[in-house]
This record gives structure tokens, C-alpha cells and sequence, in this order.
């Protein structure tokens, strides 16, 4: 009798302290300019449905900063810092999950890692509860590399890497090395970082032309990226290998092992609904 | 920014470096007075200290890098392109990507690209039919935003390997400048290059290991040729010498400023022979180099509340020092209980700065005493230049609650410039 007192005492603790706190949702975008990430970068489809996960759906914030950037620029980690800082303490949030994207995730961990750069961070950092890093440039990709090799870019949509943006630089794979080795946490032999950095891997890309997966956030990326994946491992989402992915933090899935279908989540398709993403992580928060 | 003379030190042999991690030394008692950044700079002292997860190990001053190349790249003019640009192939399959550069002289418009239908691939001046299994467009490729200006081929399985000629039978613009890049997935021939460390400071010597591999084993008779860019763009070529099998050159006297945080690259061009198959690689290595602003002096005392850093600065900026606590296990091991850093706007002079611990972690740690500090570091934020480095061979005792009471002075240590060397911590 009194262990079953305890446990429901201990459970009513847990509910209590669940439901006391004011849950927050960030959505950090990736390498670009955003000004209207919500639609540009992550679509309403998307944001709307992840967001159900919170107790309070309404307590969210889509990021739009310049991530075409180094990563501690103003513009950049700064930009990052205002924004979630306004969030917090307008919506009075005491337990913050963010959700980043792609190089969204170095961009958090350079904050995470360097809480004395910026007097505003380590505020953001006690707040934060954990961050779901979807197909995060951990290691940098050899795209990257490419495309820094003759400087042959232009000013473009630039969804993934931009034109020969400092944020294109930064993800160089021998740059990125040393970014982790001096700069970031999370990494092989480096400290932890202070909050769970759970990963999500993208291991493939689908282009078959009688495929309807194939089509889930536009066909023709998937043709692009399936070619891109020449420069890389044959695990990778089309813009990263497995490896970079996995490179900081703890994996939490690898695609297939969760999604519909055992879909794959290429580069794109994994900041789309695609295949029960959005659902799997709404469950998470 | 002019650098004192740093030689950079490239030994082409069969075994990898086998060197003991170095600590970041300054290697002159000169510090440098500069100016600081035209940036926006935190001048609140901040301090935070962040458990370290069980069980995690831990690599103090782990500052390798090694890459493995199975390309390499060149850059060639549109004239050169239309009178066929030799090509050596040693993976069957092989990636052809040609990318229209843009420079800052030359405008490039958004369809300067070659198409892949416009290229003809010839051996021993005989043309090869259905040379390529795939070709992608300008259109496909800059679908993915990541490759504008360019087109890719791969090459068919009935080419097969040996000395091509690549030819684009569309006039192009003669001055046009193209990168052709040639991807061997799978190939096992890799060029390996690798450095102990990626951040320098002006002055220091800087040493990297280059090699190409063939299944792993080295190629004896490899050439090289090196050059470095700085994030300007701007490339010097460096002068080497080979002796022994052992390449070594010296740092230009003059590379051009980067902005805070940038990297400097080092380019090395290989090219050996396996028997009649001659096999190019290029790769890269990024580095930093920092100049010495300030510098941790041989004073450091700690207890569990803070430990206090004697620093002599020369620039004005914003500094960081930081470090890694351990306690010991059940089992007698000493093992990381926490991060703690602690950063501070100082003006040129000498010093005294807190890092702080957070006593709450200390607490809930199940490590016991005697307790160490390992790893201290400091770091210019203002400039994004790692300084100096405690050796991974050193710690720091911290005292305990009862001997600070009683003012031991076993409080004291040494660190790092030489003065006093700590024997290596039990493990």
C-alpha cells in the first residue's frame, strides 16, 4: 500500500511539474537570408503540425535570422540570441525545445558551446529543455568543398548552401573540423553540450519517376540531390553524409527506422511533412 | 597583418605522424598590440559551468584533422576548353563537374555553363562513343542551388581508365575561366594529409604529413606542389624543398588580413605514378592563425569556488578562459565533473581573472576529491583566436573547502610556459 502510495505521489509530482511548465517551440532554419522562414524555408503544413505537440500550440516562433553568416556573427548567433530571448520573456517560457534544420543545428551549438561569448546566452541556454537537430552539417559536407574549389557561384534561391556565402565556408569539411575541435562542443572527445542535442538522419535519396514518395516536397530536388550524391557516402541525404549528421550530439533516429514506410528523408524532405515526420516529432515535444 | 616567418614543415612517407599532442605556446615573449574588430563586442564579464556527462572521455587538446582526398581539381580557360584539356582517369566511372567561375573581374550571367551534349571525350585521338552514362544539366544541377554555372558527367563503364582528352565543341568565351573537377568515388587511390593541429599562432612551426595511397599503402615518388589562399581568394604558391622524403617550406612573409574567425588554406596537388597509371589528387587543409594578444603567466591558484588566472594582455578585448574539472571514482580514476568558463573585457595590462565553478555541481557529482582543473584555455573572443593551451599532460590541484580555510599553499601551480612542469595526471 505505501509503495503504491509513493508511486502515485511520485506521478502526480511528474504531471505536475510537466503541466506546471510553459512550454516553448523554436523553428531554426538553415544556411540562408530567411525573412519568411514559416513559408520559405519549413511551410505552414509543417509548422502547424508539429506545433500540436506543445500544451499550449500557440506558444511558437519561427526564426528568421541571416545564416548565410559564420555562425557567431551578430547577424547570425546574435540574431538567434534577440529572437529567442523576445520569445521567452514575452511568452514567459520556462522550458524551450528548439527544432533546427541542417546548419540551424551549428548555429545552436555555437551558442550552447560559448555561453560567455554574449551575456544573452546563457539565459537561453538554462531555458532550453532539449534540441531536435534534423539532419544537422555536424562535420561539414564535401559539397561545400565543391563548391568553394574555383568560386564558381552565383547570388541564387540558395536554399541549401547559398551562393559563396561565409556560412558555405564554415561548412567546409577541414573547416568544420576545427570549428569543433576549438569552438564547439558535442563533438567525438570534446565535453557534452549542456542540453540533449537529440540528431535526426536523413540516409537517402528516392528519385524513381513511378515512385509517389518520390514527389513528397518537389520532384525535381530529389533529382538534383540524388546527383549530388556523387560527392558523397552512400549514406547521405543528398546534401550530408550519415557520418556529419551523427557527428554531435546523440542520434535519436536514423529515417527509416521511424518513418511511413521506411522512407528515406532527403535534404528537403526532411523540413517537410514527409512520411510522418512532422508527427513523430510533434509526440516527442 | 604581416606574420613573422613560420616554417611549415610537409613529410611525404609511409608512416603517419606520430608526434605527442603540443600545447598552444606562444614561442615568442612578444605580444602584439592590434586594434580591435570593427564588431560588436560583449563587454559583461559572463561565467557558466555545465556538467559533463558520465562516462564521456574526454581528449584534451585534440586539435588533428586528416583528409582523405579521391579528386582533385584544376582550372583552365574557355580557349583551353575548346582545344581539349587532358584529362588522367584511374577509377572507371569517374565524375567530370565543370563549373564557369565567377571573380570579382569577371561577371558571369546566370547561363554561362557548358552543356554536357557540347563535350567529346577522345582517347589516343579516337572519339569514344557513348562516352558518358549520365549527363547533368546546368538546370538539373542548379535545381539543388548548390553548384550554379555547372554541368557534370559520368563517365561510361565501357571508357574505361587512362589519358583522356575533354573537349567542349561549342565556342566558348576564350577568357572565361571553368574548374574541371574530376571525383573518383570509390577509387583506392587517396591522397592522406594530415596536421596535429589546425590553429597557430604567427611564428610557430607548423608541420603537416601528405601521402598517396594506394589500398592504404603509400606510393613512393609522389610529387607535390603547394600553394595557400587566404579568404581574400588570394593564392601564393609556396616553395618546398625535398629532402628524405621530407617537404618543408616557410610561410610568406605577407598573407593577406582574414576577418575574425577565418581560415587560411593549405592547397597540395599530388601526382604519382602506379605503373603506367598516372593518378592526380588535390586536397586541403584549413588553419588558423592567431596573434598572440595575451597570454596566461605562470600563476594560477584554485579552490573550489573559482580558480584565479594571472593574464598579461596587450591588445584590448574580450577573453576567455576556461577549463575542465575532475574528481575521483570509485574505482581511483579521475574523471571530468564539469565545464566551467569564464569571459572578461580587458584592456592592456596585467591581470587577474576569476573562472568561475559552479559549487552546486560539485555537490551533485558522485566524484570525490582531490579535485583538478585540466585543459585551461584562453581565447581571444574579439578576434576568434585560441591563445594558449594548458599541455594535455598538466593539471592544476584544486584545494578543498578545508585547506582554502586553512590557506594552504599548496594552492599554487604552474602552468605551461615552461616554468614548471606537472607530472601527468594518474589516470
Amino acid at each position: 500500500m505505501k509503495k503504491i502510495f509513493i508511486s502515485m505521489l511520485l506521478s502526480f509530482m511528474l504531471f505536475s511539474a510537466t503541466s506546471s511548465a510553459n512550454q516553448g517551440l523554436a523553428f531554426i532554419h538553415g544556411t540562408g537570408n530567411q525573412t519568411d522562414a514559416y513559408n520559405d524555408y519549413w511551410t505552414g503544413s509543417f509548422v502547424n503540425s508539429v506545433r500540436q505537440g506543445l500544451n499550449n500550440p500557440s506558444k511558437y516562433t519561427v526564426i528568421n535570422c541571416d545564416f548565410d553568416q559564420f555562425m557567431w556573427k551578430s547577424q547570425a548567433a546574435g540574431c538567434l540570441a534577440q529572437q529567442l530571448t523576445t520569445f521567452i520573456t514575452d511568452q514567459n517560457i520556462t522550458e524551450l525545445v528548439l527544432l533546427t534544420h541542417s546548419n540551424g543545428g551549428n548555429i545552436v551549438r555555437w551558442v550552447l558551446s560559448n555561453p560567455t561569448y554574449d551575456s544573452r546566452y546563457p539565459n537561453i541556454i538554462n531555458k532550453i529543455s532539449k534540441v531536435i537537430a534534423i539532419a544537422p552539417s555536424s562535420l561539414g559536407t564535401p559539397l561545400a568543398d565543391a563548391v568553394n574549389q574555383g568560386n564558381a557561384f552565383i547570388r541564387s534561391l540558395s536554399w541549401i548552401l547559398g551562393y559563396g556565402s561565409d556560412a558555405v565556408k564554415q561548412q567546409q569539411v577541414s573547416w568544420m573540423n576545427y570549428y569543433n575541435q576549438n569552438w564547439l562542443l558535442g563533438t567525438a572527445g570534446r565535453p557534452n553540450l549542456p542540453v540533449p542535442f537529440k540528431t535526426i538522419i536523413g540516409s537517402d535519396v528516392e528519385s524513381a519517376i513511378w515512385d509517389g514518395d518520390s514527389y513528397c516536397a518537389g520532384y525535381q530536388y530529389q533529382v538534383a540531390l540524388e546527383t549530388t550524391q556523387n560527392w558523397l557516402d552512400s549514406c547521405s541525404d543528398g546534401f550530408l553524409n550519415c557520418s556529419s549528421q551523427r557527428g554531435a550530439g546523440s542520434v535519436w533516429f536514423t529515417d527509416k527506422q521511424r518513418t511511413a514506410g521506411r522512407e528515406p528523408l532527403s535534404h528537403q524532405q526532411s523540413r517537410r511533412d514527409c512520411f510522418n515526420l512532422d508527427t513523430i516529432i510533434k509526440n516527442d515535444i | 597583418m604581416t606574420f613573422t616567418k613560420a616554417t611549415i614543415a610537409l613529410i611525404v612517407s609511409a608512416a603517419m605522424f606520430n608526434v605527442s599532442a603540443t600545447s598552444l605556446t606562444p614561442t615568442s615573449p612578444m605580444l602584439v598590440k592590434i586594434a580591435e574588430p570593427a564588431i560588436q563586442i560583449e563587454k559583461q564579464s559572463v561565467h557558466f559551468s555545465q556538467a559533463i556527462t558520465p562516462n564521456r572521455q574526454l581528449v584534451n587538446n585534440n586539435d588533428q584533422y586528416t583528409n582523405v582526398s579521391d579528386e582533385y581539381w584544376m582550372e583552365v580557360s574557355g580557349k583551353q576548353l575548346n582545344q581539349g584539356v587532358a584529362l588522367h582517369i584511374s577509377q572507371p566511372e569517374a565524375l567530370i563537374r565543370l563549373s564557369a567561375k565567377q571573380t570579382s573581374q569577371q561577371w558571369l550571367p546566370d547561363d554561362h555553363a557548358i552543356d554536357p551534349d557540347d563535350l567529346s571525350l577522345t582517347k589516343n585521338n579516337t572519339t569514344i562513343n557513348k562516352a558518358f552514362s549520365q549527363k547533368v544539366s546546368r538546370a538539373q544541377l542548379a535545381t539543388a542551388n548548390i553548384f550554379p554555372n555547372s554541368s557534370a558527367v559520368k563517365l561510361s563503364k565501357a571508357a574505361g581508365t587512362g589519358k583522356f582528352n575533354i573537349k567542349v565543341t561549342k565556342a566558348l568565351v576564350p577568357t572565361q575561366r571553368y574548374v574541371v573537377n574530376v571525383k573518383e568515388k570509390g577509387s583506392p587511390y587517396q591522397q592522406v594529409l594530415a596536421t596535429q593541429q589546425q590553429s597557430y599562432l604567427a611564428g610557430q612551426r607548423i608541420s603537416f604529413n601528405a601521402a598517396v595511397n594506394k589500398h592504404n599503402k603509400p606510393l613512393i615518388a609522389s610529387s607535390h606542389q603547394a600553394f595557400i589562399k587566404a579568404p581574400t581568394g588570394n593564392k601564393q604558391a609556396i616553395a618546398f624543398e625535398n629532402k628524405d622524403n621530407h617537404l618543408s617550406f616557410e610561410l610568406p612573409d605577407y598573407l593577406p588580413a582574414t576577418k575574425p574567425g577565418e581560415l587560411y588554406e593549405l592547397y597540395i596537388d599530388s601526382q604519382v605514378n602506379d605503373g603506367t597509371t598516372v593518378i592526380n589528387r588535390t586536397g586541403k587543409i584549413a588553419f588558423a592563425l592567431a596573434q598572440p594578444t595575451a597570454r596566461m603567466s605562470a600563476k594560477v591558484t584554485a579552490n573550489q569556488q573559482q580558480a584565479t588566472i594571472s593574464l598579461e594582455v596587450a591588445s584590448n578585448g574580450r577573453y576567455e578562459v576556461s577549463g575542465i574539472v575532475y574528481g575521483i571514482d570509485k574505482n581511483n580514476e579521475y574523471q571530468p565533473i564539469m565545464k566551467s568558463a569564464s569571459a572578461h573585457y580587458l584592456s592592456a595590462g596585467e591581470h587577474d581573472v576569476a573562472l568561475n565553478f559552479d559549487p552546486q555541481l560539485f555537490k551533485r557529482s558522485s566524484l570525490k576529491p582531490p579535485y583538478q582543473l585540466r585543459g585551461i584555455k584562453l581565447t581571444d573572443q574579439s578576434r576568434m583566436a585560441v591563445l594558449q593551451r594548458q599541455s594535455a599532460n598538466e593539471s592544476v590541484a584544486i584545494a578543498d573547502d578545508k585547506q582554502r580555510q586553512g590557506g594552504a599553499l599548496s594552492l599554487l601551480a604552474l602552468l605551461g610556459l615552461g616554468l614548471i612542469r606537472l607530472a601527468k595526471p594518474k589516470r
